[in-house]
């Protein structure tokens, strides 16, 4: 039987239930499916198996140090903005063996001196009393289901980082990277806390820059008039619209036979992406950052906010793109094995700067520059573009609410620094952060 | 033989074939490949490669001397534990290493200027071998002196064989030491006494033609380099051997960052004029 497979029929329009089954071709095809769920009061990515399991109708409350899941009943599947985890989670896993070695025992000494011709090794390595193994990645084929367009760049910022073109990188990375189907959505629902709109990294995925992410296929989830939050042009219900980006996307998107999206409906997806450019509240201005940055590093207001600053290091476990890590041997307790492990590590740790003799970094001030110094300005000359993208996780996951854009607002308009000015606006920050009693009157 | 292609963190097999004690707790490796295939690309001076002991961890050394034949020397100071196991392991004895890292002495830009040399502690180790080949390429530069500190005669590094070193490269050693502690010291001790960037105004004869290759404790770094400046040395004629935790060695760790630059990428080997914001910052 003949079908007209070519891309008249796209954009295409996905109801649930053809949504499902986009998912249930990509599962035939192999692909591990990593998507929203709403798991201990959170939005977080998962392996899921079906739309199904996608968290219908929540969304999200977010402020500096602040996040409350919220169930708003309506069906939307992507009703909310940066969840509690990035993707980085399963790109770049927050410890992983990459290195595996193993010697004979020696009559307990711990350094290995026997003569290697009297062992009996397995495979290459044969009459070598130490054997190294690096961890083959399987490459299991991985789809990544409703990647924010802030988180597209941030992946792209990731491989910049960890799968250079022309350097060495973390092979398990760039494994995982060459196995990826990316689903990306664009955003419908920023919250208090976004600021991609000033980056350039969203809401929408048209003009993000250079380095993002290579989306396979882009969803824009127009709202249904009878939704919480419906669009004044769109009275029919809620529908998915989607756009193939490759080759790949294409002929998954062509395969489904959907029907091709209306014009009327093409523009209220066009809406969605204005709506939230308008309704984003924060702002990250970019005009001559790292210069400005650079040029402060002995501004008081480094002083005003990391005294706030418990050295947490939630920040650069909630950011996409934080990449630190440190590796450590750890042993068999009869010395004969070892395993390299690489962990997230983070700036804010207090021996992350050690140098035989001492700390570079001792004081929290010099590690909270160092965050946001590297993130905002250094990230320019290390891989040519900022290492923020604006989806505010890290003001969200502060415990003391501290916010970047606030921060750095604060240094560019007072490069004189009047210490009052710095204090007023501190103490309206803090005064931004919900009690844990307003809180629960709200839940 | 072809490379056995490895694995960016996978180190190489070397077993140590010599080992000489500079110092209490500093001793001399010499590394060769346990297969000919796992030898590491040939080193510059001024690179690391990072040393691994096993089931202890790595540690990031500079390259000693840079031999053929993938023959590998570091010294190695007993600090904390990967160097302390390093420092103490024995011929015959297995290690990890792999590098080359960073970037090395830029030997191109000081042709045809006069060079000095300024080494303090263990920095004299990244030094020795750009005194190697400074020796072999010797009518490619000027006057060329070795400004060597130590903080006392027993704690100076290479002292037994700087001498000959700077005598059959035709380089002029001027080596001195913060003070003398013992009786001994006084009667044995010919040199200057006093820090190293004393010596540095008396070795710069024309300012304009000077190149400097300084490494050593950052403290006496950036007094020297200041020093160099003021006698007339232009900021970027300085290159400087940084340090930092260098963990990964290829730029995807994050631990080893100065500013903008990242160290083990960017460095360790830096002018002057690129650093010196970096390096006057304060915990930076």
């Amino acid at each position: 039987m003949a079908q007209d497979h070519s891309a008249s029929s796209l954009p295409a329009v996905l109801n649930r239930t053809v949504f499902d089954r986009l998912l249930a071709d990509l599962r035939a095809g192999g692909f591990r499916l990593i998507g929203p769920t709403a798991l201990d009061g959170v939005i977080a990515y998962q392996t899921i198996h079906s739309a199904f399991e996608m968290p219908s109708g929540y969304g999200d409350a977010q402020e500096a140090g602040s996040y409350q899941l919220v169930d708003h009943g309506d069906d939307l599947l992507f009703g909310y903005a940066s969840t509690a985890q990035s993707w980085k989670r399963h790109l770049y896993p927050p410890h992983e063996t990459v290195l595996t070695a193993r010697r004979p025992r020696v009559d307990n000494h711990w350094q290995p001196s026997v003569n290697a011709a009297e062992l009996a090794l397995d495979g290459e390595s044969e009459g070598i009393p130490v054997q190294i193994r690096t961890p083959t990645e399987a490459g299991q084929r991985t789809a990544l289901v409703g990647v924010r367009p802030c988180d597209l760049v941030a992946i792209g910022v990731l491989d910049g980082v960890l799968a250079p073109t022309d350097a060495e990188g973390d092979p398990f990375y760039a494994s995982r990277r060459a196995n990826c189907f990316i689903i990306a959505v664009e955003c419908g629902a920023p919250a208090d806390t976004c600021f991609c709109e000033s980056m350039g990294t969203g809401p929408g995925v048209d003009s993000l820059p250079s380095h993002a992410a290579q989306a396979d296929i882009v969803l824009t989830e127009v709202p249904g008039a009878t939704s919480r939050d419906p669009l004044p042009d769109w009275t029919g219900p809620t529908q998915l619209v989607a756009r193939p980006l490759t080759p790949a996307g294409m002929e998954l998107l062509t395969s489904l036979e959907a029907e091709a999206a209306s014009e009327d409906l093409l523009q209220a997806a066009r809406q969605v992406v204005m709506r939230s450019r308008k309704r984003m509240n924060r702002t990250l201005a970019q005009h001559g950052i790292r210069e400005l940055l650079f040029a402060s590093l002995d501004h008081e207001a480094w002083a005003f906010t990391s005294s706030r600053c418990l050295s947490c290091s939630n920040c650069t476990m909630a950011c996409p793109t934080c990449f630190c890590a440190s590796f450590s041997d750890a042993s068999s307790i009869d010395g004969t094995e070892v395993r390299r492990e690489r962990r997230w590590d983070s700036c804010f740790s207090l021996d992350f700067s050690y140098l035989h003799g001492g700390v570079v970094r001792r004081s929290v001030e010099a590690r909270y520059r160092q965050w946001v110094t590297h993130k905002l300005a250094g990230w320019f000359d290390q891989f040519g573009h900022s290492g923020c993208v604006g989806c505010g996780r890290c003001i969200t996951w502060c415990p003391a609410g501290i916010d970047i854009t606030e921060h750095v607002a604060v240094i560019r308009s007072a490069t004189a620094g009047s210490a009052t000015q710095l204090a007023t606006s501190i103490a309206e920050s803090v005064g931004r952060i919900p009690r844990p009693d307003v809180r629960q009157e709200e839940s | 033989m072809t490379q056995r292609p490895r694995a960016p963190l996978e180190p190489a097999l070397h077993r140590i074939v010599q080992r000489v004690e500079e110092l209490p707790g500093t001793t001399t490796l010499t590394l060769m490949p346990v297969e000919e295939r796992d030898r590491l690309a040939s080193p510059c001076p001024g690179q690391f490669a990072m040393l691994w002991s096993f089931g202890v961890g790595e540690v990031p050394i500079s390259f000693a001397s840079v031999g053929s034949r993938g023959e590998l020397r570091h010294t190695v100071r007993a600090v904390g534990p990967v160097t302390s196991q390093l420092a103490n392991a024995e011929p015959g004895d297995l290690v990890g290493a792999r590098g080359p890292y960073g970037t090395g002495w830029n030997f191109e830009d000081l042709r045809g200027f006069d060079l000095i040399l300024i080494g303090g502690g263990l920095g004299l180790a990244p030094l020795r071998p750009a005194i190697e080949v400074i020796g072999a390429r010797r009518d490619e530069f000027n006057n060329v002196v070795l400004l060597a500190g130590a903080r006392s005669p027993s704690e100076f590094l290479y002292i037994g064989e700087l001498g000959k070193l700077c005598r059959d490269a035709q380089i002029e050693f001027r080596p001195t030491v913060d003070h003398l502690p013992s009786v001994d010291d006084l009667a044995r001790w010919h040199g200057h006494v006093g820090v190293v960037t004393e010596l540095i105004a008396d070795a710069v004869a024309q300012p304009g033609r000077t190149k400097a290759l300084i490494c050593g404790p950052e403290i006496m770094m950036r007094y020297a380099a200041r020093e160099l400046c003021s006698a007339g040395v232009d900021a970027a004629a300085i290159q400087l051997s940084l340090e930092r935790n260098m963990h990964c060695g290829i730029g995807i760790c994050g631990h080893c960052q100065l500013g903008p630059l990242l160290i083990c990428r960017d460095g360790p080997v830096i002018t002057y004029d690129v650093v010196r914001e970096w390096l006057e910052v304060t915990e930076l």
